[in-house]
């Protein structure tokens, strides 16, 4: 019998013995009659079952927004779960205030998964800004507002909440300005005292007979999936100790452990300092209530040929640290992978982190993506670029493009190629036409092979725009 | 005043149908549809399917009782295809299960051998070899023949304008229990309560009566749950009526997209001819409408394409034809506009060419020939109330639409990789269902004894405000507290042969008849107060909650005039209808006057593109849009923001792909794409105009659900015009919706 899964469901303890691959969404509708949250996609792409999801932190208790649809239960265990009526009391919230005032209601259904994202936002201790709590409901799909009062409802919010302290005294304020019910207080406490009892569980029983599948967000795992036999025992790279969940920089390399989500990556102090543009960069990576889950292991070892990360970090001469039980291997992320989804990774091999060197001195970077749609899309196309410059001349060049091959591509003969030369606009041509040897798209529901070929070129001309507009005019290329 | 609405939305308390509760025994269906665009079915084989634990049965369509047949218009679908498939996703079987687990395993052990037939996605081609739901059907006006010869300049061209998913946040959904002497109960998620129990009555072979359709609130709909939320119910209410246990079918978001038809694409030819001052004199075009595998609603969806071909302008000769032609597509069915969005991107496509062969500005064109009050329609109807001229002439002065022209000039001189373009998009849409039957309403209110008020219409809540207008025109008829009114779900059983909600009238329509009932019961109550207060009715008013003699200031508390009018047996019921008056249309002569009235209004749209990737953006949009006097103007505000953005997403970036085997590659929420929060990152400036009170809808208020998704359109021609900016030798192109491949496609055009 497999044991148990125990978490704080609004304001009550509960436990399950459902699979841990089971969606968090089925079981709060189907099992908890929690019909508030609602079914929109079953994909995580329109955020009407949106939820919250609290671990301790600390002293405090740190609440992420999330997709519920793709949220295996498993990884609620010893966590406090909010759902839409786990918020509501008699009288409304600041938040449900500001939608209902707004006119930011129409239909309703969407409603729900708009207030806990707000509401997260304002428990996430992100700073108060327009940009970010627009950032936090990014991922909530309305079809009938146009998102206009919304945005209205957003902004007065932060008229009435100006600041923050931070960490414990948080949620105190939040409870004070009623955003959220008083039992919030009493959470991290209770939270304790399960985990407390969640680990003098542990099982040990046979694991030798199951397949373990690792787990970074989960966010690919139930994706438009309802046969759940093939994921027997799961483990969750968000309940494991050491590298896999941390972000530091040491000894000239920045570490980023598999485990840490795009959102954490998105406001890295850490990698700020060396990537200024960070924030926007990854705002182009899906959206807020799927970065909160979504984890830099799992968009790499999806291996999607337009991955974004991937791509990303292919510009920046990374390397993935694997391991199996303990014995660790390097290998560099331009190598893994070798064909369509197929990956230097061994059986019951995990990527516990990626590495990219710090440079002393100025590196230019660039990350571009084009899709259908600007935000909270896949991309047709994407690319990023790592220049550095000496004398005139470029010194180190790096670049990578997704959606135009079956892996996600390193150009590793058009970045040769550009090394030692001056930026000209006739060297970025050359580039590019040895660049079109390299890949090959196919035509699919991204855009046609002969679009996919334009928009690379495009996208580096893109990249020398913005990294060098100062020594060459691109208009002149176009 | 708040929608009330949206209170039990913000709490999470709003019940839909998947969400209601339902017995122990709840069966769930789950449907198995034709994996091939068109075919001949050979052989099923279900033994595997039947094998899956907790499927309890499969239904075919010889266990529909009654008649396999679903066509509203046209009797031409069939519930569960019995021999030959038309489109990919078309219902085969009903598969019944203890769980929608079990039900989803059986769908994929379901062996199914299908000849296959030609498949057609292109309606000129379906055109051509004469699959025609109709005959052509052409409207015209003065004499196109003659005209031609007049002109100084005539173009000719194609547009092409992609279809458009719903993406209604609620997917379809109906659950239908069984009740006593062999009738059913259907809770169902559609704008069409009475087309569902018209339907399952044929479809089961009971009358209409033993059949109750009950619908609380829908998680948007946009036109497509008009029909297309039909099938369900009646597989639902064929599962229950069967295995005498309730049954729900909900669609997941795929079989949603996959299964259900959506705005039709158009492929039209146009050709225009203007004097060399930009007048219009003649304008042709020819309309192949896409209209998928059944005829569902399409041919007046065409209809009222027919009837905006001209949208905003008077044109004095016209010679437009529309062709409804069946493809192996989904059917597709209506959508927000109905037709006319289709009809004035031709039009406005047509105007677009020709000021560039003219080499003149687009607006300059489209003021000069702005439609005037009494000018006359190609239908024979004259403008009345009318003045598109002011919406444009507020653009000007309050919204600097000059100087935006003249700015964007300045910004694309000092930009070679980022280019401006504008363009003004103005629309007039007909109120009133085109087919004259369809506009009577019913309702019914209750007063009860302890003053608190009920009231039921044919009107379907589906985002777009209209319990709100309607409690509205009670609390003001009443003069009461709304909060002590209560919008009643609607419900067969209680208003009967109701319209769909739907032609933006639900509040027009609906309301009045609340109106006129809620009149009936203030007389009465007037009376009362009158013997009350020894007075003369004449000098009784209702209001503030009171019964006041206005002679001498003696008034009754409204609980306590309820009370007594009960106590005096008083009828605290009402029941009341409207009908739209004066409408008709002949359509031998293709004249008359299909539309109680229009509303009107211009938007100005602005965009940025990108040269360098051939993104874009919309930066800057202005809208003055003609209210009459609201009912509620936020409400009002919420449908002019949300349409507009509707309309911005079908003509940039969302696209309905079908590849030739008639499959839908873009058939999933992650690559069927509806704008997000970060679509336009600008606010709408918007104008209403309020100063006229509309005589022909009620309390002075206008119908606003539709209109305002045509400013959308503006959004295409901005793009186009930042385009063009930066490609001026490349033919102009008209084929939304314009996404960045296709921008960047045109940008690379020699």
């Amino acid at each position: 019998m497999d044991k148990k899964i125990r978490f704080i469901l609004n304001n009550e303890e509960v436990e399950t013995n459902l699979p841990p691959a089971y969606s968090t969404l089925k079981f709060l509708r189907k099992n908890q009659n929690l019909k508030g949250t609602k079914t929109g996609c079953g994909e995580g792409e329109c955020g009407a079952c949106t939820i919250l999801v609290g671990n301790i932190n600390g002293e405090s208790v740190r609440y992420r927004s999330v997709t519920s649809c793709i949220m295996p239960l498993g990884e609620l265990s010893g966590k406090h779960i909010v759902t839409i009526e786990g918020l509501s009391k008699d009288e409304l919230s600041p938040v449900q205030e500001a939608l209902v005032d707004e006119g930011a209601i129409q239909c309703g259904f969407c409603t729900p998964g708009f207030v806990m994202s707000l509401t997260g936002f304002f428990l996430s201790g992100e700073k108060l800004s327009y940009r970010n709590i627009l950032n936090s409901i990014d991922g909530n799909i309305c079809r009938c507002t146009g998102y206009f009062p919304i945005k209205r409802a957003a902004k007065k919010l932060l008229e009435i909440v100006s600041e923050f302290s931070d960490s414990g005294e948080r949620i105190k304020k939040i409870v004070e300005l009623s955003f959220v019910p008083e039992y919030f207080l009493s959470i991290r406490e209770r939270l304790e005292i399960l985990n407390d009892r969640i680990l003098s569980e542990i099982d040990t029983g046979d694991e030798k007979n199951r397949k373990t599948v690792f787990v970074g967000g989960g966010t690919d795992l139930l994706t438009g999936k309802t046969d759940l036999s093939e994921y027997e025992d799961l483990r969750f790279v968000s309940d494991m100790s050491g590298d896999i969940n941390s972000l530091v920089k040491n000894s000239g390399f920045i570490c980023i452990g598999a485990g840490v989500t795009v959102e954490d990556i998105k406001n890295s102090k850490v990698i700020r300092e060396e990537i200024p543009e960070i924030e926007h960069f990854m705002e182009q990576v899906s959206s807020g209530i799927i970065r909160n889950m979504a984890t830099l292991g799992g968009n790499i070892v999806n291996a999607s040929p337009i991955g974004d990360l991937s791509i990303f970090f292919l510009a920046m001469d990374s390397l993935l640290i694997l391991s199996k039980k303990g014995v660790k291997r390097e290998v560099k992320l331009k190598d893994f992978f070798l064909d369509y989804k197929i990956m230097d990774l061994g059986e019951g091999e995990l990527i516990e982190s990626l590495k990219f060197p710090v440079y002393d001195g100025d590196m230019f970077f660039n990350f571009e993506k084009v899709s259908r749609r600007k935000y909270l899309d896949i991309a047709g196309c994407n690319s990023a670029i790592t220049i550095s410059l000496e004398k005139n001349k470029i010194k180190k060049c790096l670049i990578s493009a997704g959606g135009v091959a079956p892996v996600p591509l390193f150009l590793k003969k058009g970045s040769e190629f550009i090394v030692g030369k001056e930026i000209t606009t006739r060297n970025i041509r050359e580039l590019c036409e040895i660049v079109l040897t390299e890949i090959s798209p196919i035509s699919d529901v991204r855009g046609s092979a002969e679009y996919k070929k334009e928009l690379l070129i495009r996208l580096i001309y893109s990249h020398f725009n913005i990294l060098f507009s100062d020594r060459i005019n691109v208009g002149e290329l176009i | 005043m708040k929608n009330f609405d949206s209170v039990k939305h913000v709490k999470g308390e709003s019940v839909f149908v998947d969400d209601i509760r339902s017995r122990e025994d709840l069966v769930y269906g789950v449907v198995f549809t034709s994996p091939v665009a068109h075919g001949k079915i050979r052989n099923i084989d279900l033994e595997k399917a039947l094998s899956v634990k907790g499927v309890i049965t499969i239904l075919d369509h010889r266990n529909i009782p009654g008649e396999n047949q679903i066509g509203a218009i046209i009797r031409d679908e069939e519930l569960l295809a019995e021999e030959t498939v038309r489109f990919k996703g078309e219902p085969i079987l009903l598969i019944l299960a203890e769980s929608i687990e079990a039900g989803e395993e059986a769908v994929k052990k379901i062996n199914i051998e299908i000849e296959p037939l030609p498949v057609i996605i292109d309606p000129r081609k379906a055109f051509e070899n004469g699959n025609l739901i109709i005959p052509s059907r052409t409207f015209s006006i003065g004499d196109t023949g003659k005209a031609w010869e007049e002109c100084d300049v005539v173009v000719e061209g194609v547009a092409e304008s992609g279809g458009q998913e719903h993406f209604y946040m609620e997917t379809q959904g109906s659950i239908a229990f069984p009740v006593e002497s062999k009738g059913v109960k259907i809770l169902s998620s559609t704008q069409s309560p009475t087309a569902v129990q018209r339907t399952v009555s044929n479809i089961l072979g009971i009358s209409m009566n033993m059949i109750e359709v009950d619908v609380r609130q829908l998680g948007g709909a946009f036109g497509g749950k008009e029909d297309q939320a039909t099938p369900w119910a009646a597989m639902a209410a064929l599962g229950a009526f069967i295995l005498k246990k309730p049954v729900k079918i909900v669609l997941t978001r795929e079989e949603d997209i996959n299964f259900t038809g959506k705005r039709h694409p158009f492929s039209s030819d146009f050709k225009i001819g203007l004097k060399n001052n930009g007048k219009i004199l003649v304008y042709e075009a020819t309309y192949y409408q896409n209209c998928g595998a059944f005829a569902d609603l399409s041919t007046a969806i065409l209809e009222r394409a027919l009837l905006h071909s001209t949208n905003s302008y008077f044109i004095p000769n016209v010679k437009v034809t529309g062709i409804s032609c069946y493809t192996n597509l989904p059917p597709f069915t209506a959508f927000r506009g109905f037709g006319a969005p289709q009809a004035m991107f031709v039009i406005e496509s047509a105007i677009r060419k020709a000021a560039k062969v003219m080499s003149i500005e687009p607006r300059v064109i489209q003021k000069l020939n702005l439609l005037k009050e009494g000018d006359q329609l190609p239908y024979g109807m004259k403008t009345e109330n009318y003045n598109i001229k002011k919406s444009w002439d507020l653009l000007e002065s309050k919204f600097r639409l000059n100087e935006t022209f003249q700015e964007i000039d300045d910004f694309n001189k000092k930009n070679s990789l980022k280019k401006r373009g504008a363009a003004v998009m103005p629309v007039t849409f007909g109120i009133s269902f085109t087919n004259s039957i369809l506009n009577q309403a019913g309702a019914l209110v209750h007063i009860y004894t302890d003053g608190s008020v009920s009231v039921s219409t044919g009107a379907v809540e589906m985002g777009q405000g209209v319990n709100m207008k309607i409690l509205s025109v009670a609390a003001s008829v009443f003069s009461i507290h709304p909060g002590s009114i209560k919008i009643e779900t609607t419900n067969t059983g209680r208003v009967a042969n109701t319209s769909p909600t739907a032609a933006s009238s639900g509040a027009d329509l609906n309301g009045k008849a609340t109106e006129t009932a809620c009149i009936n019961l203030a007389e009465r109550l007037k009376k009362v107060a009158a013997g009350e207060l020894n007075s003369e009715i004449e000098n009784i008013i209702l209001k503030d909650g009171k019964a006041i003699d206005k002679k001498t200031g003696f008034s009754l508390e409204w609980n306590d005039l309820v009370a007594s009018a009960y106590n005096r047996r008083v009828n605290l019921s009402s029941q009341a209808f409207y009908a739209t008056p004066d409408i008709y249309f002949d359509k031998k002569r293709e004249k008359g006057k299909p539309f109680s009235y229009h509303v009107y209004g211009s938007a100005l749209v602005e965009a940025e593109v990108d040269i360098l990737k051939g993104t874009y953006e919309i930066v800057r949009a202005e809208i003055v849009h003609d209210l009459a006097k609201s009912i509620n103007e936020v409400i009002d505000r919420g449908q002019v923001e949300g349409g507009f953005i509707q309309g911005l997403g079908w003509m940039t970036v969302e696209e309905l792909l079908f590849n030739d085997m008639g499959f839908l590659i873009t058939g999933n929420s992650s690559s069927y794409k509806v704008p997000d929060l970060k679509f336009t990152d600008c606010e709408v400036g918007i104008e209403f105009l309020t100063d006229k009170e509309n005589p022909y809808a009620v309390m002075g208020s206008k119908a606003v659900g539709e209109p305002p998704f045509m400013y959308g359109i503006g959004g295409y021609f901005a793009i186009l015009d930042g385009l063009v900016s930066a490609n001026p030798e490349a033919e102009l192109e008209f084929n939304s919706p314009l996404t960045p491949e296709k921008a960047l496609l045109f940008l690379l055009k020699s």
